[in-house]
Parts: C-alpha cells; structure tokens; sequence
C-alpha cells in the first residue's frame, strides 16, 4: 500500500520545519562558541603544561624522572599499536561482510542490507576518530598531571630540606 | 539462580538490622560509590568490597586539568581514575587519604576513627581494560594510609578477569572480556567472597531462595529531583526469617556500575535507542550471587539503581553512580562524595529506613 501524505500531515510536518529553522542559527551559533571553548581550553591547558616543563627542568631530570618520561612514552607507543590492532580487525571485519552474498527477497531488505554496510562504515570512521581523540586528551591530562605531582614532590622534599 | 521480581511495587519498610553492622559493595561506577558511602557514613558500615574501583575524590587529582571544574573533573575521572597510562599517572594515594581526613575534619562525612576495625575486599582483574589495575592498587594503599588494617584487607590482583563483578554462571560472559552487562563467568560467586570477607564465616548458599525480591519506589528518597539520575524504582532481597520471625538482620548495599541498572538505555549516536533496550535489564539484581548467600545469613540485599542522562547539561549516559561531581549544583564546590550529596543521602535514608 503506498501511503500518500494528507493534508494535516504536510501541516504537521511544515509548522515542524517553521518550528526548528528560527533554532537553526542560536544552535549552530551554540556549537561554534562550544568548539572554540574547548580549543581555547586546550590552548591554555598546553601553555600550563609547557611553564611547567619548564620548571620540572629546573630542577633538574634525574635517573627515576627519565625512566618515568620512556615508561610514559612506551605506555602511548602500546595504545597506538593496541588501537591500530583493533582498526584493523575492524576493516577486516566490514570487507570480509561486503563481499557476502546474502538473501534478499524484498526490495526493501536490499536497501536495508546496502545501508548497513554504510552504516558499519560510519561506525568504524567514527570509533576510530574517537579513539584518537580519546588517547590524544588522555596523553595531555596524564602528562599534565605527571609534571605537576613532580614538581609538588620536588618543591616538598625542597621545603624538608 | 535467578529469580524474579514480586509483581507489586511496595514502600521499603524497618525490620530488625543490627546498627552499625551494614557493609557496601559495588562494581566499577558502583566501587567508588561504595568507597564513598563508606566513607561519608562510616559509622554505619563495618565493611566495603570494591570491585574496579579507585579512592576517594580520585576525581579531584589535578584540578588544572582544565579551566572549568567540571571538565576537570570528568578528565581526572577518565584519565586518571580509570586509565592511567603508567603507574606514576595513577592516583595519589597519600594526597587521597589527606583529603579525606580533611574532609572528615571539616564535618562533610564521618570521623575516619570508625573504619580502622572495618574490613575491606578489594579486586581488580588483570585483565581489566575499563578500570585499570594500576588504580585499584592505590584504592588499597589508600585504606591502609587510612589506618584500615592490613589483616582486614583483601586484596586481589590474581584472576585473569575484564571489568567485571566474576560469577559462576554459564551463560555470563567470558571470563576476560571487557564489556557490557560487565558479569563474566570465572567459575566462583564474587559476592560470596566479598560478604564471607566482611562478615567472616556465613552459611553456604541457598539452594533455593526462601525470600522474596521486592521493587520499592525510590523516588521518594530523592524527592523525585531529576539532578539525582537516580531511577524510579530500587530492589531489596529479603530472607524469610527476616521478613516473617523478625530474625535480626543485616543489611548489604549492591551498587551496579555503569550500563548495569534495570533500566539502562544504550546511546547510539547521541540518542537513547528505546526501542532497543539491553537483553540484561536486572541481571545485576537477580545473577549476581548475592541474593543466595543473603537468604541463609539474614542479610537484607538493597540494591538502589541509577539510570542515564545526555544531552544536556548532565553528562551521564551511561547510567554511573556519581563520583565525579556530575549531581553537584555549584562545579566549584561539589558535594558528590559528602553525607549532603543527593545520591548518598538518598541511599543512606534507604538504610535508615531498614533499620540499619
């Protein structure tokens, strides 16, 4: 059965779309001022991070302080691989899916079938650019914090003294 | 065993609990609330079992994180609670304990005096992914610092396991795995370790409960306040003798962590799939062990339940007990770990209530 639109469905759907074009400009106005909030955070947070770095070399590196800087270092090498590892499975996943012939009695199940692959592609592209984003903020705070317990242990053990 | 949920939906009422003698536990989300609860009421708890879960305030490590508090917060909790990249990003477990004596001192939560004779279990697979054990190492060391002493905690670092609370049923996920409901099958009932630690030598489990499982309505506990993200309705196992002769109880709280409560909603792509909620729904309540080891010692079983939020300005989605100030009104002094928190209040009135 074809469905054919009635009248107080077009209604419906125009005083929607009226309903949401004067949002249109405050929301996208909301996520440029959102996406230059965490830009300048981001900005003053590696500024922290750089004077701080430049205080722990202050004081000078010792052996432990080194070994801690390649563990770290390391530890983000592991992620990296462990990430690239995961991608890969991934993408073999998907080609593995694309190149199965599957049963499809309807035109609609072809199209659903189609937009799966799509969507798993979408999926992927997307698990990937979080993951990155996820291991670029994790390196920043840990590193951030690293520098700081340092140089609060320094600074303590300076006061002891 | 699994068991199923009376029909009805009661008002959790007082039966005869031994005060001072309620012990908490709970998974990941659930582990730091549990060191949060026990640590605002200490003097209504004799135990705590944690399970991937890292000390007190861990969220509050390096407030320079980032310009807003509650950014902060939520990297802290990321970064360096959960996924600490070495053991030297991990929390700082003496700067922890000073905090909490801090905090104790200014009247926020109990004296810590009353958790030197409590009896602690504390568990991070060597396979956890979420939770990483390099965090649970210092929720130990932080006890200890605590005064806690060593005899009363167990520690273990030993199973092969992903974040998970570890069970002997079959149908539970692989023993290894890191995901969701987050109960995996390792062959034993963690839960019956954590209560035969806190409470010493128990009776076996029951082979069949004689109890019954009750749904109360624990809206009334928050006063119904959406900031709370608690859910409508909260579970509490009850043992016949307990229920029908009065017998003297005991009360255990069991926190699920997060993605785990009855009503958890997945998020797929920003949006609550509600179409398609999670198979699991309360296996938490039901699978996890707890309700068979109860039956058999007169141990009531309040398992309260949180459920998730995104989208605005509570950043919760996947349905985690606070421990990162998202519940706080003022960012810049948040109250999450502290006897006002409304998710603590909220489930130390549901003690109260039991006698507890």
């Amino acid at each position: 059965m074809t469905h054919t639109p009635t009248l107080s469905t077009l209604e419906a759907v125009n005083s929607a779309l009226q309903q949401a074009t004067p949002l249109t400009q405050p929301i996208a106005f909301q996520h440029s001022l959102k996406v230059q909030n965490l830009l300048s955070n981001w900005a003053a947070g590696a500024a922290d991070k750089s004077i701080a770095t430049s205080q722990l070399l202050a004081f000078g590196l010792n052996t432990e302080t080194w070994g801690e800087l390649l563990q770290l270092q390391q530890a983000v090498q592991q992620r990296l691989q462990q990430q690239q590892q995961n991608w890969w499975r991934g993408w073999a996943a998907w080609a593995q899916q694309c190149t199965q012939i599957k049963n499809a009695n309807t035109m609609s199940k072809l199209v659903e079938q189609e937009f799966n692959l799509v969507g798993q592609l979408v999926q992927l592209l997307s698990n990937q650019a979080t993951n990155l984003a996820t291991l670029q903020e994790n390196v920043e705070v840990d590193y951030g914090y690293w520098v700081h317990e340092k140089i609060k242990a320094r600074s303590d053990s300076g006061a002891a003294a | 065993m699994s068991i199923s949920t009376e029909s009805k939906t009661i008002q959790l009422k007082r039966y005869n609990v031994e005060k001072g003698q309620s012990s908490v536990s709970g998974l990941s989300s659930g582990a730091f609330m549990a060191v949060q609860l026990h640590l605002a009421h200490s003097a209504s708890f004799s135990g705590a079992g944690i399970i991937a879960g890292g000390p007190f305030r861990c969220a509050e490590s390096y407030p320079g994180s980032a310009p807003l508090a509650e950014d902060a917060y939520e990297q802290n909790a990321l970064y360096i609670c959960m996924n600490p990249l070495t053991p030297s990003t991990a929390p700082n477990a003496r700067r922890l304990a000073e905090l909490a004596r801090e905090t104790a001192a200014a009247g926020e939560i109990d004296a810590i005096t009353h958790i030197a004779d409590d009896r602690v279990y504390i568990f991070t697979g060597s396979k956890d992914t979420v939770v990483y054990s390099d965090v649970v190492a210092r929720t130990r060391d932080f006890y200890e610092l605590l005064g806690v002493q060593v005899a009363h905690i167990a520690y273990d670092d030993s199973v092969p396991a992903g974040h998970s609370i570890i069970t002997d049923n079959a149908e539970d996920s692989p023993l290894g795995t890191n995901q969701p409901p987050y109960i995996n099958n390792g062959g034993f009932m963690q839960s019956h370790n954590i209560l035969r630690h806190i409470y010493g030598e128990l009776n076996p489990p029951a082979e069949q409960l004689s109890g019954r499982l009750v749904r109360f309505d624990q809206s009334e506990f928050f006063n119904n306040e959406e900031r709370a993200s608690m859910s409508q309705f909260g579970y509490a196992y009850v043992p016949r003798a307990v229920e029908e002769d009065h017998a003297p109880a005991r009360v255990h709280i069991a926190l699920h962590g997060c993605k785990q409560g009855y009503n958890y909603v997945d998020y797929v792509y920003g949006r609550p799939d509600t179409a398609n909620q999670p198979p699991y729904g309360n296996r938490y309540i039901t699978s996890t062990g707890y309700n068979a080891i109860a039956d058999t010692n007169n141990i009531i079983v309040l398992y309260p339940q949180v459920q998730g939020s995104d989208g605005g300005d509570m950043q919760n989605p996947d349905g985690c007990w606070d421990w990162w100030g998202y519940t706080s009104l003022d960012p810049k002094r948040p109250d999450y770990y502290s006897r006002e928190a409304i998710q603590i209040k909220a489930i130390h009135s549901m003690l109260s209530r039991l006698g507890g």
